[in-house]
């Protein structure tokens, strides 16, 4: 008998077993789009009407990425810490799953139900509020730079679920990064100019914070330098990918 | 097929499993892991999967895709029904799966094909992982305590069915167990280890015969009985029970005549693995007390 392959199967139970957490589209589809029209509809009333739309969008392209943070930083990291606890992982090691395959399985369900959750989202706040219409090229730098954000949470929430191996604490773990880095990063509405010295060093090296901040010069087609962007991105991702490994080392040789 | 060699397995300090004397698990082997709880008698199944790390040499003819194991406790998840957990892992559509239906109608698990995991009851989780594990061509397949938790009945359904299921096939099957009874009915040898140890690893029927003679008659522990049989050999066993070791149809037949003309109950047994197992182990420890 051969190891198993990657399978179509394999990926629906993923993407059922997303959508039977109710968690993860609460926390992924139904907050960011109840925050992103709160906000929209009290937060910008001393806005002057030909700002509006700039305005919105705005807000928009910062609560967006909510969804990544929702369905691949809580999301991953629940369900796999559930089923590290339960050790489903063994269980499908055993069936003859390569690690890697059922890692895959996972990550493509869950890069599916965010692009879902992404376009639900935009076809909401395009069909509710009068927005800036994009170039292609504001549209691929902000659809790709969501899958970099989405990558750098699977990296981070494998890694927490991984060292911990129960849900409770991964949980509590992920919930305290998840909120922090909206705060932080500019997704519950505070700038990154209100924040103390200490918490703005920290923004800056948040992609989040970027795309809050400058992502609306992007939509507006105004010139604009990627270098710190970029910089925040190799920073976090970098974190991410150590919390990764150090989980992975720690875990190494100990019992099943 | 497996051949162990000099296996030392170790958690932190302790060490939970030695293997000294090479044991060969061959093709077509039924095989049965006996041993009380700390044997390491999932050390060894795990060992011998490659779930832990381990010292000495474990020599395996199959790749590890062609061992099946059914584990303790196995879980899946819980929040999809179970045929979209059974479709993802076997890869197929259970629709037109022949096998596949085949072991459901088996092991009369229609019905529970539209559950969530977690609304199973323990004999219907068991029988899904048996689904799983069954309807995949492994060359080696473990068991691990199977039936452990379930109640009387659902435990002798499940092990009649594996009987049936496995009695025109070729697979080598190592099952643990702390149910002696249900081993009688599934395998031909018998590995027994205590606290780390192999005591004894052959053929069941050799083995009772090495440490119970031909057969053996089992009355209850009361002086009227241990007065009736003294002038006979007496096996160690259960506190409640007398074994009285026959090691000869001439023995037994004196035995028994004493035993029916006091009108004493008495079970005749020629392949009992308790008292097999209580009296290797005996011996084992008075041996290597000895030698130390």
């Amino acid at each position: 008998m051969k190891p198993k392959t990657l399978s179509l199967k394999l990926i629906r139970l993923e993407l059922v077993s997303i959508l039977a957490n109710w968690f993860i589209p609460f926390f992924g589809v139904v907050f960011p789009l109840l925050l992103g029209i709160l906000l929209v509809s009290t937060a910008l009333s001393d806005v002057p009407e030909a700002f509006l739309p700039e305005a919105r969008t705005g807000l928009m392209l910062s609560i967006i990425q909510i969804i990544p943070l929702a369905v691949i930083l809580l999301g991953h990291s629940s369900i796999y810490s559930q089923e590290l606890e339960n050790k489903i992982p063994l269980r499908m090691r055993l069936f003859g799953f390569p690690e890697h395959v059922t890692l895959i399985a996972k990550l493509i369900a869950e890069f599916m139900f965010m692009t879902l959750a992404i376009i639900l989202y935009v076809v909401v706040f395009f069909n509710a509020f009068e927005l800036i219409i994009p170039s292609s090229k504001a549209i691929v730098v902000t659809v790709v730079t969501l899958y970099l954000e989405g990558i750098i949470c699977f990296m981070l929430a494998h890694g927490v679920a991984n060292f911990f191996r129960k849900f409770g604490p991964t949980y509590a773990v992920t919930m305290v990064i998840y909120f922090a880095l909206m705060m932080i990063g500019g997704m519950m509405g505070l700038q990154s100019s209100q924040l103390p010295a200490s918490l703005r060093f920290i923004a800056s090296m948040l992609p989040f914070t970027y795309v809050s901040r400058d992502f609306i010069d992007i939509w507006k087609g105004i010139p604009y330098s990627y270098a710190p962007f970029i910089q925040s991105l190799i920073v976090l991702g970098s974190i991410s990918a150590i919390v990764l490994v150090l989980s992975i080392i720690f875990r190494k040789n100990r019992a099943v | 097929m497996i051949t162990i060699q000099e296996l030392k397995v170790k958690y932190g300090d302790k060490v939970a499993l030695t293997i000294n004397e090479p044991i060969l698990i061959e093709p077509n082997d039924r095989i049965g892991v006996i041993g009380s709880n700390g044997a390491g008698k999932t050390t060894l199944v795990n060992a011998i999967l490659g779930l832990i790390p381990y010292h000495g040499t474990i020599l395996r003819d199959v790749h590890p895709s062609e061992m099946g194991v059914h584990m303790q406790f196995n879980e899946y998840p819980s929040t999809v029904p179970i045929w979209m957990v059974m479709e993802a892992i076997l890869n197929t559509d259970l629709k037109s799966n022949a096998l596949v239906n085949e072991l459901i109608d088996f092991f009369d698990f229609r019905e529970c094909l539209k559950k969530r995991y977690g609304k199973l009851s323990g004999g219907q989780k068991q029988r899904l992982t048996l689904i799983l594990v069954l309807s995949q061509d492994y060359k080696i397949l473990f068991f691990d305590e199977v039936t452990s938790g379930l109640d009387f009945e659902t435990r002798q359904r499940l092990i009649d069915l594996l009987v049936k299921w496995y009695s025109e096939k070729e697979t080598t099957l190592c099952m643990i167990s702390h149910y002696y009874q249900e081993l009688s009915a599934l395998v031909d040898k018998i590995l027994l280890l205590d606290e780390g140890n192999v005591i004894e690893y052959g053929d069941r029927q050799d083995l009772f015969r090495k440490y119970c003679g031909r057969t053996i008659l089992i009355c209850d522990n009361n002086p009227v009985n241990r007065q009736l049989i003294s002038p006979f050999p007496i096996l160690k066993s259960a506190e409640h029970m007398i074994a009285v070791k026959c090691i000869d149809e001439q023995t037994e037949a004196e035995a028994v005549k004493v035993l029916q003309a006091a009108n004493v109950d008495y079970i005749r047994s020629s392949d009992d693995i308790e008292i097999m197992s209580i009296n290797a182990k005996e011996r084992y420890y008075a041996t290597h007390t000895q030698g130390n």
